[in-house]
């Protein structure tokens, strides 16, 4: 009877445990086979990266503006942890930051926003700030990058920006997040007790975190990584993601 | 001494102009030297955002509604799709100050941009930015038409449309809607025909012929071309495509946004062209006696050559969107349909290469039907039966004619930059890279700096 109960109370820890681990999430890394990180990734560019709160700030009761101070901000730590993480990795890392573009920024204009347009088109991620689907279509029910409507190439009419900037490796990196739905949480908690307590223990965020880098020589993507992960936006959760992309990115 | 200036001044974007599109050749518009305040202020955010008085107790949301328009705009001139001192943004500015001439204080306000879309649509925000796709652009005839459409977006702008339609949508009535019964799409339709029965009477007053109002619309539905040939078009020395193996007009109609194997559109049906001409129709015999007096049928503001230069900019730039935005097959049609008019310009040739060796290059991968179908909605029948052709056959077939096509265009300019480089990469694509060897050597030898000259260096070094 004892040896029963202390049975049932390891397996209720276990589940607690395993429910409230806080390591719901997925990977997908797809790869050129080319395309050698810890060769070839040593120098990059990564255009504007992206901190979007905005399918939250919809449901935000804060003012508006004042949210959105907060994202410029929170904007550029994140760029401060692209780079940083980036140079823990050995990869000298150029942050082009739309924030500070002054009126003589012309390059911007017609070749990186381009440039940026087209490697996101190439992976149907343009439209994603309110396609939530799109996400779940390519990873939470998981269909596979190499399945989905991605194309492996960009226009070539880049070429050139290999030489103005030093390298041919051009990322697209972002973060956004979304609200979970809580609708079905009590819900989830009443059938199935372990996934439940995920769900409500869990932050109520969604953050999708992607890295896509292209090559301007080769016309093509070369890397693509999506993850979605259970995330608060905190600066420590965010780095760990961080650091662990450019690790992948450098293998 | 500054009238001289002025001049001088007028005349240096003139002669780039003239210089950049010929009967042979055409350079793209380009963004260059520093860039406007007004543009600026879009990219930063910072833009002051003015709301109608009367909803000073709806604080939150006309704070929300600012801030939306201000992310939404940034994110516009962020991604690159808005020209600025160009061409054709300095173009449809003076049409707006001909339109309102006797109104220099609303003029003022308005801020015109064009944008790269190809799409025929125009667009209003509650700052004062007018937005007009490219696309929309190459489809006028004339400057009335035109100036019908800013009419009809400043109609937006003064009457606070976009502000009245976001707090309808967030539940707050406008004061027109007594009832308050109307749903978001019934308040818009009723918007739009506002916007052109205002239109209309803006450029009756500005002299312009008043019937244009409905040309404009109707060519808001038409395609801008005359039907190709697409048979003999695709064609060449090697392959014949024959007219039986195209689809038929009512096959081809499942490839267009009407069509069952294309995706459907959402939401309670926006008016219609033939209900907003009808409205236009009434309104037009109402119009004051006084502004007829005034019209001038034959009379434009602008010259027509302007006009005329400005449109074939516009209809070049489209077929550059299509060709950036990865649409392939539109690139290789609209291409082919323009060298109809310009049969010796050698940058509509490099882009129907471009866009047959871009179809290739996804028949290729076996992502043609994923990739170029399922995007892209058509509404004309020309088009949709090219779809049809290219979906109906087999990829074999498709890649052998699209690199005999690439070929014999090659053969007409065999020594131009982006012709030989199409060419170049077509044979990669159908016989291998033994066989583009020489060419990307050819490249190379003669262009070693070109555009291309880094990927080409690769493509040799590789080998």
């Amino acid at each position: 009877m004892k040896l029963e109960l202390h049975f049932l109370l390891t397996i209720s820890v276990g589940c607690l445990l395993i429910a409230t681990s806080g390591c719901a999430g997925l990977l997908q890394v797809s790869r050129y086979d080319k395309f050698v990180g810890n060769k070839d990734a040593e120098q990059m560019v990564t255009i504007d990266p992206e901190f979007d709160l905005n399918p939250l700030l919809q449901h935000s009761s804060d003012l508006y503006q004042r949210v959105a101070l907060r994202v410029a901000k929170s904007n550029s730590d994140f760029n401060d942890l692209l780079a940083r993480n980036a140079r823990k990795n050995g990869i000298k890392l150029q942050v082009i930051d739309s924030r500070t573009l002054s009126n003589m920024d012309e390059d911007f204009f017609n070749y990186l926003a381009p440039l940026k347009r087209d490697i996101l088109q190439s992976n149907f991620l343009q439209d994603f700030g309110s396609d939530k689907q799109k996400v779940n279509g390519i990873i939470a029910h998981g269909k596979s990058i190499k399945d989905s409507k991605t194309s492996p190439f960009i226009s070539a009419r880049y070429g050139h920006l290999a030489k103005r900037y030093g390298t041919r490796y051009f990322a697209v990196q972002g973060i956004r997040f979304y609200r979970k739905s809580s609708v079905l949480n009590p819900l989830l908690l009443l059938t199935v007790p372990p996934v439940g307590i995920v769900d409500i223990i869990n932050p109520d965020m969604d953050a999708f975190y992607y890295t896509v880098i292209a090559d301007v020589v080769q016309s093509r993507i070369v890397y693509r990584e999506y993850r979605k992960v259970d995330l608060k936006n905190s600066r420590s959760d965010m780095n760990a993601i961080v650091y662990d992309s450019f690790r992948i990115v450098r293998k | 001494m500054i009238s001289a200036y002025i001049l001088l001044l007028i005349a240096i974007p003139q002669k780039s102009t003239a210089q950049r599109l010929d009967s042979t050749s055409y350079q793209p518009i380009g963004l260059h030297g520093r860039i406007p305040e007004d543009f600026l202020k879009c990219v930063q955010g910072v833009l002051t955002v003015p709301l109608p008085i009367g909803f000073d107790d709806k604080k939150f949301i006309n704070e929300k509604f600012s801030s939306v328009t201000a992310i939404q705009l940034r994110q516009i001139f962020l991604s690159g799709y808005v020209y600025y001192n160009d061409t054709l943004s300095a173009y449809s500015r003076r049409v707006l100050q001909n339109l309102l001439a006797s109104k220099p204080e609303i003029s003022s306000k308005i801020h015109v941009f064009v944008t790269r879309l190809s799409a025929p649509n125009a667009m209003t925000w509650q700052d004062g930015t007018v937005l007009i796709n490219v696309g929309l652009l190459a489809k006028m005839q004339n400057e009335a038409q035109l100036a019908f459409v800013l009419g009809h977006e400043i109609t937006h702008f003064l009457r606070n449309h976009a502000y009245q339609q976001y707090m309808l949508a967030q539940g707050v009535p406008p004061p027109s809607d007594v009832k308050g019964a109307l749903s978001v799409i019934q308040y818009s339709n009723l918007n739009e025909l506002y916007a052109d029965s205002s239109s209309l009477q803006l450029i009756a007053a500005a002299g312009y012929k008043p019937q244009e109002a409905i040309a404009a619309l109707r060519l808001l539905e038409t395609y801008a071309y005359e039907p190709l040939n697409i048979a003999a078009s695709l064609s060449s020395a090697k392959v014949t495509v024959s007219e039986r193996e195209l689809c038929t007009p009512a096959k081809a109609r499942n490839y267009t946004q009407f069509g069952a194997n294309m995706r459907k559109t959402e939401g309670t049906p926006t008016i219609t062209i033939d209900s907003r001409v009808s409205a236009i129709l009434k309104n037009m015999a109402v119009l004051p006696t006084t502004t007829a007096a005034k019209i001038d049928s034959s009379k434009m503001k602008t010259s027509v050559t302007e006009f005329a230069l400005m449109r074939r900019f516009a209809q070049f730039e489209v077929i550059e969107d299509c060709y950036q935005q990865g649409d392939f097959i539109r690139t290789a049609y609209d291409a082919l349909s323009l060298l109809k008019q310009y049969p010796k310009n050698k940058y509509l040739m490099a882009r129907a290469m471009n866009g047959m060796h871009g179809i290739a290059a996804y028949s290729k991968i076996g992502k043609l039907g994923d990739i170029l179908f399922d995007r892209f909605r058509t509404d004309d029948i020309g088009l949709a039966r090219l779809y049809c052709f290219l979906r109906e056959n087999s990829d074999n077939y498709i890649q052998q004619i699209a690199y005999y096509f690439v070929e014999q265009m090659h053969q007409k300019h065999s020594s131009d930059e982006e012709m030989l480089f199409a060419m170049a990469q077509a044979t990669e694509l159908y016989l291998g890279l033994d066989h583009a060897l020489p060419f990307y050597k050819d490249y190379l030898s003669k262009y070693p700096k070109g555009t291309n000259s880094a990927i080409v260096q690769l493509k040799i070094t590789s080998q």
